[in-house]
């Protein structure tokens, strides 16, 4: 059977080539949304290691007023206090403008030992932990009792702790050459929200007197429209010369998703629309070839063959073929993970071959049976007739 | 060791019923070679197609070495027509794709437990049986109508039939490959003891054979 069928089409080399290199197409570009799809669901099954919801940001713009270190200083206290006085407030944390699903990143590198580890840093005041529910995994956050000491406070993530510390202990030691002192662990962080991988991460204690343009509040449940209202208020009568953003965190989690999905969504819907188009290409060719071929099925069925042994070639000479675009398509597909191409694990890539491989053939199976059955319901006489 | 009892056949079409055969009776003894003869649309290729098992009567009965085919699936069909007819069409039916080794191979494609070093064997010999031994790695465009014909008998005799349907084998030949493929029927009935049911308008070849069955509209006549 099989070899028959490859006979057949090397018979038909033209057309079989066409229906190869469609088969090949779509196999890379199911393999890319699928690899994207994959990679993305994968991260947001990862927890962030906070807690985004009930939390509101107030994006200060300190230093486009022109004020001075210690005016800004004397609205930052107010504002504080002030704010911290409304009831629905429950905690706040002055912290640096790379907040959580915020586009700014500060990349520095950690020295330790012989080691140079590049990382992310945070910096904010002890509420930090507090308002956005961050978990610790070892020692403690920092807090009041730091100060004094000659190193600032730094707590790490686990990523981070193992880089540098691996299965030794991290608590209390003192890195970078004696600018921090690591005084706890937290399980996971990650900065740039569900869809980002977990980068190294290091927080580390405002030192006195330091501000910077970021307000995070942990709000009641219930808070809303009118304690937008309030706060936007509050922030203005004090503030008079700062423009002052309020919103939502979870605003920026949505900003965040879109510019993760958008392209996706973009790229999947052009690449739904190519494979419908070749799909829908392949049953056309498929009718057509079997319209052509009724007069041979006839025959087939004249001479013995029944309506499975039909369904076989048919449904063979496409698998076969589309067996044949695949092979093409997953030795490039396979360099990815063996190049460690874009930080994808190597699993998701093997499960974006096995999920394209899987799809593409049920697609072919359903477009090569659908005919084969209109085809074979025609008696052998008729069939055979319609030359 | 066929018998049609009181065959009907109506072809249902949207706006007309065409009653292509009637109350046909007929019985066919083992290794008879019989002519069916008849003006064109008197329903000599639908009696063909009923023996054959390749359409559905309307009404009636035929029955083939004690077997009624009455209501078997479509795998007992096709096992039965593999094992027991071998056809031979006007047009010759053969699949351009595949040369001509391949096209005679066909019907053991689908028989059961024999191998493929087998099937070429006996395709080979089918095909020197037809005189076409220098053929066997053409394809079909590449022969002349006497030689397709040829190798539609070579297929229609590899899986060692005991009937053969031909619905005029001759038809689209001239008259000196229409006798040697007349001969090469007359051998096969002769020799192998097949029995060959062939519908033919030529009268000089239906005189060669056992019995001749006139149809008109539909109808036996005599
Ligand atoms: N599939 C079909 N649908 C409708 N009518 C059909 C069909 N096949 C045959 N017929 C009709 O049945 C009648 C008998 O046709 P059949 O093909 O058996 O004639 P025939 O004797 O073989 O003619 P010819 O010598 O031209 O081959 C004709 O009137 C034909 O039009
Ligand atoms: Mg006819």
């Amino acid at each position: 059977m099989i070899k028959s069928i490859f006979k057949l089409i090397w018979k038909r080399k033209r057309r079989s080539t066409l229906m190869i290199v469609e088969m090949f197409i779509s196999f890379l570009l199911l393999f890319a949304l699928f690899a994207m799809v994959l990679k993305n669901t994968r991260s947001y099954l990862e927890p962030t290691g906070f807690d985004y919801e009930n939390v509101w940001v107030v994006n200060m713009n300190i230093w486009g007023a022109g004020l001075s270190d210690e005016q800004n200083e004397l609205i930052i206290d107010q504002l504080r206090r002030n704010i911290l006085s409304m009831p629905d407030v429950l905690s706040l944390s002055n912290t640096s403008g790379n907040l959580p699903y915020s586009q700014s990143t500060y990349s520095t590198t950690m020295h330790y030992n012989d080691l140079k580890i590049s990382t992310n840093r945070v910096q904010s005041d002890d509420a930090f932990a507090e308002v956005l529910g961050i978990k610790l995994k070892q020692g403690r956050w920092y807090n009041k009792t730091d100060e004094g000491n000659k190193e600032i406070p730094i707590v790490i993530n686990q990523k981070l702790k193992e880089a540098m510390f691996g299965d030794e202990n991290a608590i209390g030691e003192i890195v970078h050459s004696g600018v921090y002192k690591v005084v706890g662990v937290v399980e996971q962080f990650k900065l740039k929200g569900e869809y980002s991988e977990e980068p190294n991460n290091f927080f580390s204690r405002f030192e006195p007197n330091h501000f910077d343009r970021i307000f995070l509040l942990k709000v009641k449940p219930d808070a809303g429209i009118a304690f937008e209202e309030q706060l936007i208020q509050t922030a203005s009568n004090i503030a008079k010369d700062w423009t002052i953003k309020v919103e939502p965190l979870s605003n920026y989690r949505k900003d965040a998703f879109q510019r993760t999905w958008i392209p996706i969504l973009l790229f999947g819907g052009v690449c739904i629309f190519l494979i419908l188009n070749i799909i829908l290409g392949l049953l056309g060719i498929l009718w057509y070839n079997i319209n052509n071929r009724i007069p041979e099925i006839g025959l087939r069925q004249s001479v013995g063959a029944s309506a499975g042994k039909i369904y076989q070639q048919f449904i063979g000479e496409m698998l076969v073929l589309t067996t044949l675009g695949f092979i093409p398509g997953i030795l490039i597909a396979v360099q990815f993970p063996l190049l460690h191409a874009f930080e994808i694990e190597d699993e998701i890539y093997l499960l974006a071959i096995l999920c394209s491989v899987f799809i593409i053939y049920m697609l072919v199976f359903i477009s090569s049976f659908i005919p084969s059955i209109q085809a074979v319901k025609i008696q052998p006489a008729i069939a055979l007739h319609e030359e | 060791m066929i018998t049609l009892k009181n065959l009907e056949k109506v072809y249902q079409t949207d706006e007309i019923e065409t009653v292509a055969l009637s109350n046909i009776n007929l019985e066919i003894a083992k290794g008879e070679f019989l002519s069916i003869m008849g003006p064109s649309g008197c329903g000599k290729s639908t009696l063909l197609n009923m023996i054959g098992l390749l359409d559905k009567p309307t009404n009636g009965m035929v029955e083939i070495e004690k077997n009624i085919i009455d209501g078997w699936r479509d795998k007992r069909l096709a096992q039965f027509r593999n094992q027991k007819l071998g056809f031979i069409f006007q047009s010759f039916h053969l699949i351009n794709d595949l040369q001509v080794v391949d096209n005679v191979e066909l019907p053991l494609l689908y028989r059961k437990g024999i191998s493929g070093k087998e099937r070429r064997k006996r395709a080979l010999e089918a095909i020197e049986k037809v005189g076409l031994s220098t053929r066997a790695k053409h394809y079909p465009a590449q022969l002349s109508g006497g030689q397709k014909q040829r190798v539609a008998i070579a297929r229609a005799i590899i899986g060692q039939p005991d009937i053969i349907l031909a619905d005029e084998p001759t038809g689209n030949l001239d008259s000196k490959m229409g006798n040697d493929i007349m001969e090469i029927l007359e051998k096969l009935n002769k020799q192998e003891k097949a029995t060959i049911i062939m519908v033919t308008h030529d009268e000089r070849l239906a005189n060669k054979t056992n019995r001749i069955i006139h149809l008109f509209d539909g109808k036996q006549v005599n």
